[in-house]
């Protein structure tokens, strides 16, 4: 019977066991961590800003290698292989809806509202003793700030792209509510970034470089600033106001973008900045610390590695020791024509067969921008480029359009793209800079007053005042006096066209206008030849391109409407 | 034909005491793994055993290979690999779930692996097929049970058994790749069709075929200098049995070895770089009636196992898959091993067979489990308790003994008056130092507990079993998150009444740490009754029916089944190094550096994964010989575990969470049935087995998607997706008449795909349902036969499968010359050509080409076979020889054929084994079994 009983206490024994089993059965070994852990000190909460700000977009050769000016009357892509022809060779479709923009804003948007949603008033009681505690906590008070502007910048990408977009509010989205919202239209999305921005713009830090005994060493100058919330706001209250979104051309909606880019700029005095003197080094590889280049740049998307994709896209095909790159995204004759003459700020009228040098004499920002036949670029060629039939820097094969132009602006000089040494820089996308507000001021107040001359009350330059500062800068001519409305509308338009060439504008702002009908239905090449005794020949040939007024706006993705039930399509699509 | 089931049931017995009647005719013990064995008259639910003498006939290594063929509802798929790795495939009942459906592997009560045990030492595996079968198993049995149960001692003198198998093994379908002349040609032919001129100039490609220069243009069969004909396997196995009243042993030692097909393993006299495996087990099972009313049962098992292979784990039939008969000669001109730029010389397989050494791989392991048994009648009448422990440990060590060699080539700079010019040639040189290292490479322990209260009584017409079962498992392998840790309380009746009619009753709580907080505890409910007809005064006096029972069964079984990711309830992130450079120097910010974001938006108001299943069966036995069972079954899985990634719009912006959404039913029957009759001198048995399992996916929040041709979800699961082939492009006039083809620029001898959305092109849109799953086939049927005259006898046991789909999509066997590898003889003779536009398959290209390579009809084949799984000639010498030795009691001599022939449709290889591993092995045995 003595065994009966250590039976009996094995088993009354194994109730208790499975007492003791609670915590075996509560054991796991995953090496994730949880919001306990993100919550308990600074480094990882700003991780999560940093993040968000990861998302932010830039456009070096997003297609492929193709910059969205690709698809706009500012280049061609010579490969025919890149999606970006998708845009104008009807194959653009709600299942094939070029949608990358609609994915990593909403992506963006939900890590706001998570950050907003959890990490905001935290105290970090943990750290309090810590000797950096005051300066870690500035920093982290102002992360909100920074948060609720990176959100309100993702809903302006994406109401420049689809019109009406749902809008999220301020929970963490889940299932349900990403399977059911609806789209908000245009009008409210634009308030709410306007609303946004308003309530954040004298909260958040003013100047990096200047935060006192809160600087922790070095000055945090890609974050988000308060001119940075102002040219938002100054942006979308442009792009809210202008004919695409403001169908009935509501005045008081020109007024409010006018009044939003003079804030801008008037802050920008007051803090000192100013139109760089060299137009060239805002797009440098140094942009994010040339003093000349930082009084004019307002916010930039940084790089977050060394590369050089940009250069080998762009680089001349065919230099020596493999030193060349695809030569992709090659500027158009129609940008080319829009650089004015130097001498008269008047468009070049001669003619390139019979001048022995037809690009003399043009805007500056021409060579800023455009490489043409017989430059020395990039820094290591010596030889002149033969962007001519049959001449070694043009593409063979490439089953697309060469224009007879290739793109320097962005492009790093220095870069060597020989295998053996391969080098690499970091690339800064210029988000907001100065120029652009002078010239969405001179916009907003040209359509408030009708007229390029007049100032407005509460304003203190005209239209072409303010294009003029541009003008300056660029060393070019002012805009004459006595200009009609619509000689001045052409000038402003070719103006932006110019300053703001490859910075991820005129794919919109051709849009916003609804004028695609005029520049987005072909595109000029120019086919240069070279006859027996070296003698050029240009010859201008007309490329056609689709254009539907659908494509004013994207198509919401196909999939995006099986799933949520709620969304509609845009028009036409 | 099964004669010794009696005797099986009585050995198990000794534990319990059945107390039921039992009739003459053949009764199946059915366990379920309660202390109590049902006999086949009383059980409920759907189990069927098979015993050793019908498992033990093919030689094989271990028990599960041995169970190839065996069928009556166990699908058994070959492995492929070398002897040491070759492991079968089980599914009890088929395809079952989104989250797996192999079934759970017991021997002796315990969790344990099938590789360890050799056949010699079972007595019997049952497959627990239904709800109720399974019940007791908690959260680890939904996808059915295979139960082994190893050999006992019996009340007996001692009882010796010796076994001899002498194996020649061969493999029948090596793969057949060209000579050098033809690969030169073919290779040509493709750069041609690439649009580049030809690889090889007309010299060179003549060089190939005259051999007159055989280091720089050699033309080696890589297969026959690297492998030889056949293997040689053996296994020795003895065993002791008996006991007396109060104790009784089994006893075990056997020894399995094999020698692989590596050609020249003794290149170096210090050690042999054979592919080779050896195996000792060492098994000691007692029954120890300790007192009158205390039993204590303990079961030990020891296994050591040694896998050599040739240095740095080559896998050598990987190379011979890659390596092209003219990509260098084997050894050059100065004694170096052959190696090129493009096939680098660590792919030369012969080299890598002979020069590089070797390594081992030991195993060991030691499974021991041990229970007491007290019967508490002295408390109250019928009332007993058990506890049972069991310690499990295997842990594995590489020990790798591997060199590196030098190897190198000449290399032909160009032609000059026909005579080929050498340039600089290609070298690398290797110090050739042997390594020494050991390390634990895997490792797997397990601890089980259990306790249990029965009760059993009879009452006038009333007979009763309950009991009430607490059992606690901790398991732990090699790896991150493979701690388990599992609680199962049980409580099971069984009722008969009058011996006609039968109910068991099971609820079993489960709990597991694979679940999520607050979802750890599952309960689970199974019904099961059983109606004796053939004891119904009505059929008592119908002398045909011996047996006639119907029974059904229904039950939900939980699973603790979860996603990937082991804490899918947790919101989690990750923190990642680098991030958004905030500084004006362009890094991170003071003290960042680090980019923390959400990796996994928990699973919210998670539960586990049910099935829910219900079984109705037959049982009969008629005209006394004629045995047969038909189940029909219908089970649906739901709360499956799926990822929602596609379910959600793109507004969710975060990860998706995993939810229980996933639905899947399967149905199906099974039939089995065996006859055996004794004509004369002449004893005959036929039997069968036939299942056919059928899915289908209800819902996985499946994306929606853009043509129903893609919809998965309301088709199998594993259903084979692809693009319709419909012939080869003529010329370039087909392709400008045809819909663009978006995988790549085609050319004339491409795929030609059938536009099944209508959009005007051929795209991942065009895919759509083409043949049958991959994992595992719909149909699974198996039949024997075999006769007995005076102690001389024959049997055989053919398998096949149906609705069973492959795609083939080997490399140069399928898909030949690209990414440098060689190309078939048969894909050569049957490759499109401007001549040949009737082919199998596409045009020759050298460089990748996506059109030709995506799944499609060309490449899908019907994988159903019909296999002669063993066949066995066999004579008992005659008891009256024997009994003259006064020793041998038993002799049996035999001669197997293990997988002789194989009936399909792929004919070039092997249809459970087409990959670039080792052809499957067929053997012949001769061997000898006798017993003292």
């Amino acid at each position: 019977m003595k065994l009966n009983k250590i039976i009996l206490s094995a088993i009354v024994g194994s109730a208790l066991l499975s007492v003791s089993c609670t915590d075996q059965l509560n054991f796991h070994e995953y090496n994730d961590y949880d919001e306990d852990y993100v919550k308990l000190n600074f480094a990882n909460v700003g991780g999560l800003v940093s993040g968000i700000y990861d998302d932010l977009d830039n456009d070096f050769g997003n297609y492929g290698g193709a910059v969205l000016g690709s698809a706009s009357d500012e280049s061609q892509y010579a490969y025919n292989s890149s999606s970006i022809y998708d845009f104008y060779n009807g194959s653009w479709s709600p299942v094939n809806a070029m949608s990358s923009m609609w994915t990593k804003c909403y992506k963006g948007i939900a890590s706001c509202n998570l950050y907003l949603s959890k990490y905001v008033g935290l105290t970090f009681p943990d750290l309090v003793d810590n000797e950096d505690y005051q300066k870690q906590m500035f920093r982290y008070n102002n992360y909100q700030y920074e948060v609720r502007f990176l959100r309100a910048y993702f809903y302006f990408n994406l109401v420049r792209q689809y019109g009406a977009v749902p809008l999220m509010g301020d929970a963490i989205p889940n299932g349900e509510i990403a399977n059911s919202v609806k789209r908000t239209d245009a009008q409210t999305v634009f308030t709410y970034i306007i609303n946004q921005c308003d309530s954040i713009q004298n909260k958040i830090v003013k100047d990096y470089t200047d935060i006192g005994d809160m600087s922790m060493g070095k000055s945090e100058t890609g974050r988000a600033n308060k001119l940075t919330v102002m040219a938002l706001k100054a942006r979308a209250a442009l792009y809210a106001a202008s004919p695409l979104f403001n169908t009935d051309n509501n005045v008081k909606l020109w007024q409010r973008a006018a009044e939003a880019n003079k804030e801008v700029l008037d802050e920008a005095s007051a803090e000192g900045k100013a139109l760089a003197s060299d137009y060239a080094s805002l797009f440098g590889p140094q942009n994010y610390q040339d003093a000349d280049a930082l009084k004019e740049l307002i916010f930039m998307a940084r790089d977050t590695r060394m590369s050089n994709s940009y250069e080998s896209y762009n680089f001349p095909f065919g230099l020596p020791d493999n030193r060349g790159g695809q030569g992709g995204n090659c500027p158009t004759q129609n940008l080319v024509d829009a650089y004015e003459m130097q001498a008269t700020g008047e468009p070049y009228k001669g003619d390139y067969n019979k001048d022995s040098d037809p690009y003399a004499g043009r805007d500056p920002r021409f060579t800023a921008t455009i490489v043409k036949n017989g430059d020395k670029w990039p820094s290591l060629n010596t030889t002149p480029l033969e962007l001519f039939d049959g001449g070694v820097n043009t593409p063979t094969s490439n089953g697309g359009v060469f224009t007879g132009y290739y793109l320097r602006k962005y492009c790093n000089a220095a870069q060597d793209l020989s295998p053996k040494k391969n080098t690499t820089s970091y690339h800064s996308w210029v988000t907001f800079r100065l120029a652009e507000f002078y010239l969405n001021y001179a916009e907003a107040v040209f359509r408030l007053t009708g007229s390029p001359y007049t100032i407005p009350s509460g304003f203190t330059m005209s239209a072409v005042e303010a294009i003029d500062k541009i003008r300056e800068r660029a060393k070019m001519p002012d805009f004459p006096v006595g200009l009609s409305n619509e000689r001045f509308w052409e000038k402003y338009k070719n103006e932006r066209m110019v300053e703001l060439a490859f910075e991820g504008h005129r794919f919109w702002d051709v849009r916003r206008w609804k004028e695609a009908d005029k520049y987005f239905k072909s595109i000029t090449e120019m086919h240069i030849t070279k006859d027996a005794s070296g003698i050029l020949n240009y010859e201008r040939k007309e490329i056609p391109r689709q254009w539907d007024d659908k494509m004013y706006f994207f198509p919401i993705p196909q999939t995006e409407l099986l799933k949520n039930k709620n969304l509609t399509q845009n028009p036409g699509w | 034909m099964e004669k010794n089931k009696i005797a099986v049931l009585t050995l198990l017995a000794c534990l319990r005491l059945p107390g039921l009647a039992q009739d003459t005719i053949s009764v199946d013990s059915v366990d379920i793994s309660v202390d109590w064995l049902f006999s086949r008259l009383e059980a409920t639910s759907s189990v069927s055993t098979i015993y050793n003498k019908e498992f033990n006939k093919r030689s094989s290594k271990d028990i599960a290979n041995s169970l190839l063929g065996q069928g009556k509802g166990l699908i058994a798929l070959e492995g492929a690999g070398t002897y040491a790795g070759m492991s079968p495939t089980f599914y009890v009942r088929g395809l079952q779930s989104l989250s797996g459906s192999s079934p759970l592997i017991i021997i002796d009560g315990i969790e344990r692996d099938m590789s360890q045990v050799s056949p010699d030492e079972v007595e019997s595996v049952s497959i627990l097929k239904d709800a109720a079968a399974t019940a007791l198993y908690g959260y680890k049995g939904a996808n059915g049970v295979i139960m082994v149960t190893t050999k006992r001692g019996r009340q007996q003198a001692m009882e010796v058994n010796f076994t001899y198998d002498h194996l020649i093994n061969w493999q029948e379908r090596r793969p057949n790749f060209v000579n050098s002349y033809t690969y030169a040609q073919a290779m040509n032919e493709a750069y041609t069709n690439d649009g580049k001129s030809p690889l090889y100039s007309q010299e060179e490609v003549e060089a190939f075929k005259n051999g007159k220069y055989p280091y720089l243009y050699p033309n080696v069969n890589w297969l026959e200098e690297t492998f030889r004909n056949t293997g040689i396997s053996n296994k020795y196995a003895i065993e002791f049995r008996g006991g007396s009243s109060r104790l009784r042993y089994y006893s075990f030692l056997n020894l399995t070895t094999d020698k692989g097909f590596v050609k020249n393993a003794n290149a170096s006299d210090d050690y042999s770089t054979q592919n080779s495996y050896s195996r000792a087990n060492l098994r000691t099972n007692l029954d120890v009636d300790l007192t009158s009313s205390t039993k204590l049962k303990f079961n030990i098992l020891g296994v050591l196992t040694e896998a050599g292979q040739p240095g740095n784990r080559a896998n050598l039939w990987d190379m011979i898959y890659t390596v092209p008969s003219a990509a260098f000669p084997v050894k050059n001109e100065n004694g170096t091993w052959g190696g090129s730029t493009i096939w680098d010389g660590t792919k030369n397989p012969v080299a890598q067979s002979m020069g590089a050494a070797y390594t081992k791989l030991h195993t060991r392991a030691l499974y021991a489990d041990l229970t007491l048994s007290q019967d508490l009648s002295a408390l109250v009448k019928g009332l007993s308790a058990n506890v049972r422990v069991a310690y499990d440990n295997w842990s594995s060590v590489l020990e790798n003994h591997s060199r590196t060699y030098s190897y190198g080539r000449d290399i032909v700079a160009g032609w000059v008056n026909g005579q080929p010019v050498l340039g600089d040639p290609y070298s690398v040189e290797n110090s050739g130092n042997m390594s020494q290292s050991a390390n634990t490479n895997a490792y797997k322990r397990l601890f089980n507990f259990m306790a249990s209260i029965d009760y059993n009584h009879s009452f006038g017409k009333h007979d009763l079993y309950s009991q009430l079962r607490y059992e606690y498992e901790f398991q732990d392998s090699y790896g991150l998150n493979t701690t388990i840790y599992r609680l199962n309380g049980s409580w099971f009746t069984h009722y008969g009444f009058n011996k006609r009619f039968y109910a068991d009753f099971a609820l079993v709580a489960s709990a597991s740490n694979l679940l999520a907080p607050g979802h750890k505890w599952a309960l689970s409910p199974t019904v099961s009754v059983a109606w004796l007809i053939s004891n119904e005064k009505f059929l008592k006096n119908v002398s045909w029916i011996n047996l006639l029972k119907l029974r059904a069964s229904w039950g939900v079984v939980s699973t603790d089944a979860v996603p990937g990711i082991f804490n899918y309830w947790d919101q989690t992130y990750q923190l990642a190094g680098g991030g958004y450079r905030f500084d004006d120097a362009y890094t991170f910010g003071e003290g960042l550096g680090t980019t923390t974001t959400l990796s996994q938006y928990g699973a919210s108001n998670s539960t586990h994964e049910k099935a829910n299943k219900y079984n109705i069966g037959l049982d009969a036995t008629l005209f006394k010989d004629l045995n047969l069972s038909i189940d029909g079954y219908y089970q649906r899985r739901s709360d499956i575990f799926v990822s929602t990634d596609g379910a959600y719009s793109d507004l969710l912006g975060l990860p998706a969470p995993y939810e229980n959404a996933g639905i899947v039913d399967s149905w199906g029957y099974e039939f089995n049935l065996d006859y055996s009759r004794k004509i004369g001198e002449v004893t005959m048995n036929v039997g069968g087995s036939f299942t056919q399992n059928r899915t289908k996916i209800i819902e996985q929040r499946e994306a929606p998607k853009l043509y129903p041709n893609l919809v998965m979800t309301g088709r199998p699961l594993n259903q084979t997706y692809g693009l319709v082939a419909i012939g080869f492009f003529k010329d370039q006039q087909d392709i400008a008449n045809s819909p663009v083809q978006q995988f790549s620029t085609v050319a004339p001898g491409d795929i030609k795909y059938k536009d099944i959305n209508n959009d005007g092109v051929i795209d991942a849109n065009d895919r759509t349902a083409i043949g049958y799953s991959t994992a595992a086939p719909e149909i699974y049927y198996t039949f024997n036969l075999g006769a007995e005259w005076k102690g001389l006898g024959f049997n055989t046991v053919f398998q096949g499968t149906a609705r069973y789909s492959a795609v083939l999509n080997t490399k140069s066997l399928y898909w030949p010359l690209i990414n440098n590898t060689t190309i078939s003889q048969y894909y050569y003779d049957n490759r499109w050509t401007t001549d040949h536009q009737e082919a199998l398959f596409p045009r020759l290209s050298s460089a990748s080409n996506a059109n030709n390579y995506q799944t499609n009809t060309v490449w899908l084949a019907n994988r159903s076979f019909l296999k002669l799984r063993t066949i066995e000639l066999y004579y008992n010498l005659p008891k009256t020889w024997l009994s003259k030795t006064r020793i041998v009691n038993r002799a049996r001599l035999y001669v197997r054929g293990i997988d002789l022939f194989s009936f399909d449709h792929i004919k070039i290889a092997d249809p459970e084994a087409y990959g670039a591993t080792a052809p499957l092995n067929r053997n012949v045995v001769i061997g000898v079994t006798v017993g003292f």
